[in-house]
């Protein structure tokens, strides 16, 4: 097997891209596998994200998620098959800076032990770019404009050991978008965090797709609230089992993809179900 | 003072000062990063580098630099890849540069107690020529560590997003272990092979305990290291005893104030409330 690796996309990237219908096609997957030894953890994914939406991927533990993200943010080689990014610089990026890609991390792992404050940690977004000589003073504007729409600018003395949740997730949203990427990868955005904190997680997503055109990409076993905002929806068990807007979904195919043991929509009631199923 | 009246107390205390800066430096990066064990292997490979300068009558300094940097190499490349764990490769390494060492000093017919004064550090070992080199190398580490001082703290961060983010963090970590390496050979005379690992982890230990920020966190845990460098050359020139041991005992006696300073604080600030 050939291994191709087309992570061909740092600061300008091509302009020759396919497109789907209207919108261009960032990340195009072709024929993905990748197993660690004997195990088989992704099986001939086929993906294609168009620019300005935003896609989750929902499935069960041990489903491939993280590592499906891991490979599309160039982190995990060794995988078979095609992957293509392309990001496209648009009009509104303004600045000198821009990143193709940028990851929020699931915060489960960050380190709350670091001494910084969430000021420092945001600044950091912009160290892959000012490197050596740190941000002048274009970049602390842009900083401030960054945590302001996160809603953070007030807390930005905080040290970030002392932020719930939601404000941890705000903030690594935050330090992402400094970097002014094209695509924005989220891995599990929704885990610890309380009803009005993912209320208000879906409705940033939502204005910085708006404000910014960004396109994200997010892993998530929390299909009900992701079908609040995704334009499209894969659910990933080793395969993609489809790859649809949200309204299109039934109930069997959620049994399809759920049927290896994951309980959370059991617990809900049946008419949730139709709901959530239905989106907005 | 009257100790600084001697040539050998003022190499001492200037080789002791490099030495504090350095490895409280460093040490910030040992603990977030979670290196400690690397720090440890590294120190210890010293001491196979060091047995196999003496046997082949190298220069004793540049032969250690070489083996540690080789060895902290082959534990970053080995950890790293994901093969092994990164304890069991430090196990590894360090045991087998351990049993090298101990095998070349055997395989030398002379003499070996010096070997002794390298385990244990010794500051009467540091003549002005070691304070010239210590001094020229620590300025070149510390003058690396400031030009990638923000990058590094990512890297230190979150080394994931940092990559995302266009970081070039494989140069940082191996740039990392380089230092690390280098500092832990400038160290091993002073405070010998088997108690640099302290050094490496105490000061950083006890600025986290009290730093906000982390260019604050970095100058409290260099302050820490100075503060028992010097006062442990004292007291092992007063009470005649190591002066590594006496180093990393200060350090201790400081982490355990600052520890139950900071429990204490935040037990009658909760009782406040």
């Amino acid at each position: 097997m050939v291994e191709k690796k087309s992570h061909s996309c740092a600061g300008e990237c091509s302009h020759s891209h396919p497109s789907i219908g209207e919108k261009e096609v960032i990340i195009s997957v072709r024929n993905l596998s990748f197993s660690y030894g004997d195990v088989d953890v992704l099986k001939d994914i086929n993906l294609d994200v168009e620019q300005n939406t935003i896609l989750a991927i929902i499935g069960p533990n041990g489903g491939g998620k993280t590592t499906l993200l891991k490979i599309l943010l160039g982190l995990l080689k060794g995988y078979k098959g095609e992957v293509n990014i392309r990001c496209i610089k648009k009009e509104s990026h303004k600045r000198k800076h821009h990143l193709c890609l940028s990851y929020v991390p699931q915060k489960e792992r960050f380190n709350r032990r670091f001494p910084a404050t969430v000021y420092d940690a945001v600044e950091m977004g912009l160290y892959g770019f000012t490197g050596l000589r740190g941000p002048d003073r274009e970049d602390r504007e842009y900083i401030r404009w960054v945590l302001e729409e996160v809603r953070m600018w007030d807390k930005r003395d905080s040290h970030v050991s002392n932020l719930s949740g939601g404000q941890l997730q705000r903030v690594l949203i935050a330090r992402a978008l400094v970097s002014q990427p094209s695509v924005l990868f989220l891995d599990e955005p929704l885990v610890g965090i309380d009803q009005l904190g993912i209320v208000q997680f879906i409705e940033l997503l939502l204005q910085l797709k708006k404000e910014l055109g960004l396109t994200v990409v997010m892993v998530s076993h929390n299909f009900n609230a992701v079908s609040l905002c995704a334009d499209k929806m894969a659910c990933l068990d080793k395969t993609i089992h489809f790859h649809d807007n949200p309204d299109h979904i039934t109930q069997d195919d959620i049994n399809k993809v759920y049927s290896c043991g994951f309980d959370a929509f059991r617990s809900l009631e049946p008419h949730k179900h139709k709901l959530f199923i239905s989106g907005e | 003072m009257e100790m600084f009246k001697y040539t050998f107390m003022q190499n001492a205390a200037l080789a002791g000062l490099m030495v504090g800066v350095l490895c409280s430096v460093l040490s910030v990066f040992v603990v977030l990063k979670e290196m400690s064990f690397i720090g440890n292997g590294i120190s210890h490979a010293a001491f196979g580098g060091i047995a196999f300068a003496l046997l082949f009558n190298l220069d004793i300094f540049w032969t250690t630099v070489l083996f540690c940097i080789l060895v902290a190499f082959l534990i970053g490349i080995t950890s790293r890849e994901g093969k092994i764990s990164a304890d069991s490769s430090i196990g590894l390494f360090l045991t087998t540069s351990m049993a090298l060492g101990v095998i070349f000093l055997n395989l030398r017919k002379e003499y070996t107690a010096e070997v002794f004064g390298y385990l244990f550090g010794n500051i009467l070992a540091v003549s002005s020529q070691d304070v010239l080199r210590v001094s020229v190398l620590g300025g070149v580490i510390l003058l690396i560590i400031i030009i990638y001082f923000r990058q590094l703290q990512f890297f230190t961060f979150d080394e994931e997003v940092a990559k995302v983010q266009n970081v070039p963090t494989d140069f940082l970590y191996f740039l990392l272990l380089t230092l690390l390496a280098l500092t832990i050979v400038i160290s091993v005379q002073v405070v010998g092979v088997i108690l640099v690992s302290a050094l490496l982890v105490i000061p950083g230990s006890v600025a986290l305990l009290t730093g906000r920020r982390f260019l604050a966190t970095i100058l409290i845990s260099a302050g820490v290291g100075i503060f028992a460098s010097l006062s442990g050359l004292m007291a092992s020139y007063y009470a005649r005893v190591s002066s590594g041991a006496s180093i990393v005992i200060i350090l201790f006696i400081i982490f355990v104030v600052v520890f139950t300073a900071k429990k204490w604080r935040e037990k009658t600030r909760k009782g406040e409330n």
